[in-house]
């Protein structure tokens, strides 16, 4: 026998609409089936526990992203070529992404190619064929997408932010990497070779297959292909840890375009988990500043009309992250206004909300959640996100829990204690003034 | 079981047709007309309206205001709420009002929980036929088209070259102008102008109106009597002079603040759903490479083999990428499409050798055709991933709005028994009637304008700067070849205009 764990659970009594059918291998492989209705379409996620917080070692920020793209190289046995056309034959849809936390690698395919599909990444997981020329390649396009996300102001001033708020841990700079880190990556073949053998695990890797799939062949077929994968002889590197902030932090970006000025104002919170309130409670908060019927759309966008937008964001991540307020301002000027009312709607929900405001945010989340669930890609998108942090479909259900048991009063306590003065950080980037353009 | 399901549900997505010649009003006056696209186990329903009202319809001097109607049908107030009432309704719901506005058409959404379908379809339903147009929301709404048009531009050099790219290739034309608006007129516009677009294009006769997923008998009754309320009379003609076809190859150079250079290039097609040679484009298509498709020609020579950028991609109709997904979104068809090609950007560098490089391949492709081994491959492709489309109701409905709206065949039910009769041939025919490289509109996108310009006009060479990659000897001859291929361009056919004040 390969696998040491298996366990079937039925959830439809609880907030997650499909039944889950999960398994893990003896080597750590953590393998999710949810079946459900779709015209011979199946989702297939590989979600790996490796993001650019992993990425501690020094001249190697941005690795974790720049490994997704090596990952489209094939292997010996099916060359990256061959792959190519193997995927094109199936009719299926692949790519994949990184962020803070994870490298997910996510397709889309007929049922009928689903066997075949398991088949081929599981040989890839195990067997990439890394080469020099790869990585060189790939460094170019690499460095490109950098060069791209340079325009942006929205990457820059997101980057400047972690940057700030975060002095040792690794949230502290961006997925893309360092321009120095990157510059350096076609260097990086020895390396890339230890970074597979350290993150490409299967006790680092969670399977989710959605939609037209019957469980019980798709573990038969991930046994036979990834059973034979071997753990990490090592667990991964540790993270340093990040320092109490006692004090507001500030960082300035000057863009040389015309361009909107962007605030930014962050606050440091607690890790998501499902096991305590808080992370409930903040992302209740979060509905209730920033929904399209919230606080500040109403006073920064409508009343006061002094922004072209508001949107901002509780991080789910895996160690603490932020709970960030993002807007557009019409004109620099306003700076210290936009700053005040958000500060002046913070205050204001952590001295009390009404019951009947709890309860709207709470049916928000709730039937967003439920219509997000509208096709295998999706649910595969949201569900491996829950599942990666936690493999027990009952924290979904905990996590709702907290929603559920939420009180004003207990809201506004947890706004109160995390979104204070000594843990933000306030980021401000702007365009020339008239003068300066001229 | 499913099949059968998805079958009923393909056969139900037609509209009724009309018979062909009763008078104008006559025809105006009959009910509004309906698609359905039914899923009875599905959690959600989608209501969708397709309505033709798009920026083609703006008024000479009063562009953008289409776009401003649209964007205010769900922004400025409906039936008896103001705005914030309009999204405190529906902010339990977890969903909103989602308006896409291009050319031709006006798509309207809102995605709601089947638990929600009475209120949904109310609200949806109040925003199309009484719509508040609060002059407050109005202003702010023209103020967001102001930025997105003038400033908004700047900082997206990509959709920058593509709304530039409509500029060149419709100079003149219903299509070339921003969705969005000029700046220099949208200040002028209020909201007794959106008022007066809306009264005279929301008509019966303009507007197709969609359900999908889990609706009840009476959320359908409900919205055809409540939609019935839009006045029968005539909607408004589009009229669309041919777009300009010009001999040669032309160039305009967008000057903007950015390391990088991008490219779009265009000419325009007669080549619509309707016409038996999409099927065979639409497999070229797939062969250079669509959205985001990593084994097509273009992706495979530019990125793949020689680093040049992040994606290279061809299309024949006018694309609009869903959210958070590569898969195109619905409701932005165009009675006349274009054939073109986005090179993602590049190092100013290796600008020219990367435009060269791939108008070199569409030149490959007219007259080499694709080999057949080359056709079975992508055909396997488009066998398989033709349900991928459309995953859930919602998109399986905006397929069958924009069938019947524009009275062609609905791709999802249509391609696949079009590709099973299709042959080499047919494609490598179609390519070359209908895709001519020699007459590109070209469009730049860079920080060093000047010296683009210069290194395109002068007859030596503009090699690939590799930085690491090592090529093979064959690929080393091929970029020889294609570094000193003249692209034909004069001093007389490439332009140079900065960005800001672009689109005034």
């Amino acid at each position: 026998m390969l696998w040491a764990l298996a366990w079937t659970i039925s959830s439809q009594a609880g907030v997650f609409p499909f039944e889950v059918e999960s398994e893990v291998l003896e080597n750590g492989l953590t393998v999710h089936v949810i079946p459900m209705e779709s015209p011979g379409v199946v989702a297939y996620y590989t979600w790996m526990n490796v993001g650019s917080r992993n990425e501690v070692d020094p001249g190697r920020t941005g690795f974790a992203h720049f490994f997704e793209h090596l990952m489209f190289y094939g292997t010996e046995a099916l060359g990256r070529e061959e792959r190519e056309r193997a995927i094109l034959r199936l009719g299926m849809e692949e790519n994949a992404y990184t962020n803070l936390d994870e490298t997910v690698y996510h397709g889309v395919l007929p049922a009928h190619g689903l066997e075949r599909y398991i088949e081929i990444q599981a040989d890839l997981f195990q067997n990439l064929a890394l080469t020099e020329d790869a990585v060189q390649r790939e460094a170019g396009a690499v460095y490109g997408e950098f060069r791209k996300s340079q325009a942006s102001t929205f990457r820059r001033l997101y980057s400047a932010v972690q940057a700030t708020a975060f002095t040792e841990h690794t949230y502290g700079h961006s997925t893309l990497g360092h321009e120095a880190d990157i510059a350096d990556m076609p260097s990086a073949f020895g390396y890339a070779r230890t970074f597979f053998d350290r993150y490409y695990r299967p006790e680092l890797t969670t399977l989710l297959v959605v939609g037209d799939a019957d469980p019980e062949a798709v573990f038969a077929q991930v046994r036979k292909h990834y059973g034979n994968w071997s753990p990490a002889t090592q667990p991964p590197a540790p993270l340093p840890p990040e320092p109490d902030q006692t004090e507001t932090r500030r960082i300035e970006v000057n863009w040389d375009a015309p361009t909107a000025a962007r605030l930014v104002m962050a606050w440091k919170i607690p890790r998501h988990t499902n096991d305590t309130p808080e992370p409930a409670h903040l992302e209740l908060a979060s509905n209730i500043l920033f929904a399209e019927v919230g606080r500040l759309q109403s006073r920064l966008v409508r009343e006061e009309a002094i922004a072209y937008d508001v949107f901002g964001w509780r991080d789910a991540s895996v160690d603490p992250g932020l709970f960030q307020v993002w807007v557009s301002l019409k004109d620099p000027a306003h700076r210290e206004a936009a700053e005040t009312i958000i500060l002046e709607e913070i205050a204001d929900i952590a001295a009390g909300i009404e019951s009947e405001t709890l309860e709207k945010a709470r049916s928000h989340a709730r039937y967003r959640f439920l219509t997000d669930l509208e096709d295998p890609s999706a649910v595969a998108s949201v569900m491996g996100r829950m599942l990666r942090r936690d493999p027990n479909i009952d924290g979904l259900d905990n996590f709702y829990a907290h929603y559920d048991a939420a009180t004003p009063e207990q809201v506004a306590a947890t706004v109160a204690r995390y979104l204070v003065p000594d843990t933000l950080t306030v980021g401000f980037l702007s365009p020339p003034t008239e003068t300066e353009a001229n | 079981m499913r099949p059968l399901l998805f079958l009923s549900t393909l056969l139900m997505a037609c509209a009724p047709k009309f018979p062909a010649g009763p008078v104008p009003f006559e025809r105006a006056k009959q009910p509004v007309r309906f698609v359905e696209v039914p899923d009875p186990n599905h959690p959600n329903v989608y209501f969708q309206a397709l309505i033709a009202a798009g920026s083609a319809r703006d008024p000479l001097g009063s562009e953008g205001v289409a776009n401003l109607t649209a964007q205010a049908l769900a922004e400025a107030g409906a039936g008896d709420r103001n705005s914030t009432e309009v999204r405190d309704a529906l902010y339990p719901t977890g969903n909103r009002l989602n308006v896409q506005v291009d050319r031709e058409w006006v798509s309207v959404r809102l995605r709601c929980h089947r638990d929600h379908q009475a209120l949904c379809a109310s609200v949806f339903a109040d925003v199309l036929t009484a719509p508040g147009f609060d002059p407050t929301d109005i202003s702010r709404l023209r103020d967001d088209a102001l930025y997105r048009v003038s400033e908004g531009l700047l900082g997206d050099e990509e959709a920058l070259g593509q709304e530039t790219l409509d500029a060149v290739v419709f100079e003149g034309h219903p299509y070339g102008h921003p969705v969005a608006g000029r700046a220099g007129v949208l200040g002028l516009l209020d909201d007794a102008d959106v008022r007066a677009f809306y009264d005279r294009t929301y008509v019966r006769e303009s507007v197709w109106v969609g359900l999908a997923g889990a609706f009840e008998a009476k959320t359908r009754e409900t919205l055809a009597e409540r939609l019935d309320e839009l006045p029968g009379v005539p909607a408004p003609e589009l009229v669309l002079q041919s777009p300009l076809r010009v001999q040669g190859r032309s160039l305009q150079i967008v000057s903007t603040q950015t390391q990088v250079t991008g490219f779009h290039f265009a000419h325009p097609i007669s080549v619509t759903r309707d016409d038996p040679d999409w099927n065979a484009l639409t497999v070229a298509m797939t062969a250079l490479g669509a959205h985001r498709q990593s084994f097509g020609r273009l992706f495979q020579t530019l990125r793949t083999a020689r680093g040049l950028n992040y994606g290279d991609y061809a299309y024949i109709e006018s694309y609009s990428e869903r959210r958070g997904s590569s898969l195109p979104e619905q409701g932005v068809l165009r009675q006349q499409p274009y054939f073109y090609v986005w090179i993602r950007p590049t190092s100013v560098e290796n600008g020219p050798f990367a435009l060269k490089l791939a108008i070199a391949e569409i030149e490959r492709l007219v007259a080499d055709g694709l080999a057949p081994s080359e056709f079975e491959d992508v055909r396997a492709y488009l066998r398989g991933s033709l349900p991928l489309l459309a995953q859930d109701p919602g998109r399986r409905l905006a397929y069958a709005l924009d069938a019947a709206a524009t009275d062609t065949p609905n791709p999802l039910t249509a391609f696949h028994a079009a590709l099973e009769t299709l042959t080499v041939e047919d494609v490598n025919d179609a390519v070359r009637r209908h895709v001519n490289p020699e007459t590109l509109r070209i469009v730049a996108v860079t920080g060093e304008a000047e010296t683009l310009k210069r290194r395109l006009l002068d007859p030596s060479a503009t090699p690939i700067v590799y930085n690491d990659v090592t090529p093979d000897e064959a690929q080393l001859q091929r970029d020889a070849e294609a570094a000193q291929w003249p692209l034909g361009l004069t001093e007389d056919t490439v332009w140079i205009a900065p960005a800001q004040g672009l689109f005034q």
